[in-house]
Order: C-alpha cells, then structure tokens, then sequence
C-alpha cells in the first residue's frame, strides 16, 4: 500500500496537476509561477503546485511534445520562460477532457441509481 | 549565476538533485519562481515545498536514466548507449559524482573476486583485492576522457555544453616545489609513528622497538609540525585558484570525502584482516598506503573548505586536477577568449562547423 502510493506519488508522476498544467496553458503561453498561481484558480485552490512538482510535469509534457518553450525574457529581475501548448499537447487535453467528462457521466449516472434504491 | 546572489544553502542543496544539464537550463527560472511563491523576507519555505523541490529533482533523473540492464553494460563493460541516453551520459561524465562511481565500480568487481579468491586455497587473498580494486577501477570506470571523446564522436556537442567540452585550462608553471617534498616527509612520520605506537602495545614487538621510544615520539611530533606548516602552503594555493575559476563549475565539495572515506572502509578492511592473520607485515603496507593518504590529506582539507567558502560559484576538483595543483603549488591560467570553432564530427562524415 506505502509502496504503491510511493511509486503513485513520486515515481509515475501525478496525472491531476499534469491535467491542470495543460488546461492552465490552453489559454496562451505562460511563465512558471502564471502556471502556478491558473492552476490553482482552476482547482479553487485545492491544488497547489510546488515548484518540483511544476517543473517535472513540464520537462516530461517537453519531452512528449505537449509543450514547448515560447518565449523568455526578463521582467523585473526575474527570469521568465513562457511554456504553450503545442499541436499535440492540444489534441491531448481534449482527449483528455472528454475522457474526464465520460467518467463524471458514467459517476452521476450510478450516483443516480445509488440514490434512487436508497 | 554570474551577477546575482547566490542562493541560500538549503537551496543549492536541494538543486544538487536534478541533473547538472537541467540546473543550467532552468536553476536561474526555478529561482525566481520561488522568489515570487514564497515571501521575500522569507529564506526558508518550508518542508512542503523543500521536499518537492528535491524529489521533483529525482524524479526527472528517474526519467533521464537509461533502463537497468544497459546501464549495467554501460557502466561495468563500458558498452555505449543509444541516442536517447546521450544527454544522460553527457551528465554522468560531468557529474560531480563521477570519481564515485568509478571506484564504486572497482570495488564492487573487486569485492565479487574477493569473494572467490576466498573460496578457493590462495594463501594471502587480502593482499590481492586492493590491486583488483585499482585495476579493475582503471579498466573499467576511469576513462573518463576515453568515454566523453566518443560520445562527442556519437553525438554533437550541444552549443550550450561547448565551453564545458572544451576544457581549456592551461597549466601554469609550477612553483613552490618543496610543499610536496615537505608532506610527504610529514606524511611518512605520522603512520611510522602510529604504527610504532601499536607496536609498542603489541608485546612481542616491545624488546626490539623499546630502544627508540623517543625517537619515535618525536618523529610523530615533527611529521604533524610539518603537516601543519604544509597546510598554510596549500591555502596560499587553493584560494589562487579560487579566484581563477570560472562561474558555474560543478561544485564538487563532497566527492573527495566519499572517494577517501570508500578508500579508507576498504583500507580499513584490509588492516582488520592483515593485523588479524599477520602481525607486522601487514600494518607496514598499511603504513605505507597511509602515507600517501596523509600526505594529501592537508591539500584535501584546505581545497574543501576554501571551495565552500567562496563567494563565487566555483567548484573545486577537490580530487582531480585542483588537487594536484594545489599540492604540486601550480596554478591554472584561463584564456581570455575562449575558442569559438568546434569541430563536429558525425559518424558518417567529418566537417568543421563555426559555433
């Protein structure tokens, strides 16, 4: 059980903040701490993204094409690199919401029926 | 980063997780996140975001690491990786961990003939293993610049790494020759001094060694004087050559310890079993071992700390070339203009390219 939520948590990698990542990018290219701060207006600040966390998911969406980098500049002495989606990162979060959207029918349909034997 | 503030320790502690190729491409970013996350006033974030910091850092080594069996062949027979493990490699090569991995290597090959070597009637097998340990170190792990030229050979260097794949120091004459010369006469008093101490409690060796007592007292006392006088000599060194490295060198504080402290566990094994099976011999090759040890044990020290109390982001190669500079009192000189034209050469044809 440890082990598989070790392997879940810090191995595999986390799939929810890899989700809100891309629908954070899917307005326009944005830097590391924009990510940030969308994601957890998305989640209603129930996701908080560290910067560890951040940074894996991105050099993995890199990696599989899903993202790139648009951009860098300096803003204030901070250092900006803005990430977007690409073509494929695209086409993976549709895919992606519709799977989700899928799952939340098929949850409130047997919800449905849960409540109605009850 | 040149010009800007170094990082607090915790942070530069908790970088060191992520490759060396993903620090230069990211670290000054990933900084400035932080920066704006947390409270400016604030030098400490808190565990939550520490600990995310590092094991994001493992997870992507995770990703990077080749699977365990072409590891294996890569790293004990030196067999080359494909094309997605060559930024991989390129790090492992420039790691700063690398000397660590080399004698982890020999001595693990070592330690498995060691245990054969047992099982079978060989009449001294301690005093076999740490030959094996240097050869098979030398054989397989240590060509470090055998490995780098054919993975530049396989594979471009990236325009980002040229400066590193480079090299590019240029030894300057050597000066302050009698620093060795006096270590290693210190060095070389202090274990015949121990030893001579252990032999003075071992009761068989008390008739012949009681005679020079004092003498021997005395020659500890001198090789620690000289030992203490060579230290001075090598900080002189070491912070010359702190101010002549460049920025953004891996630091590589830390390799030196694990090296010296892998070499003394094995040592240390030896002696245990030497001092167990034979009463004199043994401890006199263990003497001698020791000297070298000891000898560069003052420049090791003073690298170590001048290194990690530098206001630059350098790094000292506590046990490569620094080492050697510092002991031998040589100093680097960089060129002013580092070399622009790299040449690329692909397998299938050879051409020269301006970078």
């Amino acid at each position: 059980m440890v082990a598989r939520y070790i392997v879940d948590r810090y191995i595999a990698g986390v799939r929810e903040p890899t989700y809100l990542i891309l629908l954070a990018l899917s307005d326009g290219p944005l830097h590391g701490y924009a990510i940030v701060a969308e994601v957890s207006e998305i989640s209603a600040g129930r996701t908080r993204l560290g910067p560890g966390t951040l940074y894996t998911a991105l050099d993995r969406l890199a990696h599989d094409g899903l993202v790139s980098v648009s951009g860098e500049e300096i803003v204030d002495g901070r250092h900006r690199r803005y990430y977007q989606l690409t073509d494929s990162g695209t086409t993976a979060l549709s895919d992606e919401t519709r799977r989700l959207s899928a799952l939340a029918r098929a949850a409130r349909g047997r919800l449905r029926h849960a409540t109605a034997a009850t | 980063v040149r010009g800007r503030v170094r990082p607090a320790i915790w942070l530069r502690v908790a970088l060191r997780a992520y490759p060396s190729r993903w620090r230069r491409a990211h670290q000054t970013e990933l900084i400035d996140l932080l920066r704006d996350s947390v409270a400016p006033e604030r030098t400490w974030p808190g565990w939550r975001v520490a600990t995310d910091l590092v094991v994001g850092g493992w997870r992507i080594r995770w990703r990077m690491r080749p699977p365990l069996l072409r590891w294996l062949g890569y790293r004990f027979l030196d067999i080359r990786l494909p094309a997605p493990w060559h930024l991989w490699a390129r790090d492992d090569i420039d790691g700063a961990w690398w000397p660590v991995r080399t004698v982890a290597v020999g001595v693990t090959i070592a330690a498995a003939i060691w245990l054969v070597i047992f099982a079978l009637p060989v009449p001294s097998p301690y005093m076999v293993t740490p030959p094996l340990a240097v050869v098979f170190t030398s054989v397989f792990g240590a060509r470090r610049q055998r490995r780098r030229a054919r993975l530049t050979y396989d594979s471009p260097i990236p325009s980002a790494d040229v400066g590193l794949w480079q090299g590019g120091w240029i030894p300057a004459p050597a000066r302050l020759r009698v620093a060795p010369i006096l270590a290693m006469a210190g060095a070389a008093l202090v274990p015949g001094g121990l030893f001579a101490a252990w032999a003075l409690l071992h009761p068989s060796s008390q008739p012949r060694l009681g005679h020079v007592v004092g003498s021997i007292w005395l020659a500890l006392a001198l090789g620690i004087a000289v030992l203490t006088f060579t230290v001075a000599v090598h900080r002189r060194t070491a912070r010359l050559l702190a101010t002549r490295r460049p920025d953004e060198r891996p630091p590589r504080h830390l390799r030196s310890v694990v090296v010296v402290g892998m070499i003394a566990v094995q040592l240390s094994m030896e002696a245990a079993w030497g001092l167990a099976q034979r009463a004199e011999l043994i401890p006199g090759i263990i003497c001698l071992i020791l000297t070298a040890g000891i000898a560069i044990g003052p420049a090791l020290i003073v690298l170590s700390l001048v290194a990690l109390r530098s206001e630059r982001q350098i790094g000292l190669d506590v046990t490569g070339r620094d080492l050697r500079l510092a002991i031998f009192g040589a100093s680097d000189v960089i060129p002013p203009e580092p070399a622009r034209h790299v040449i690329v050469v692909t397998r299938r044809n050879s051409r020269r390219s301006t970078a």
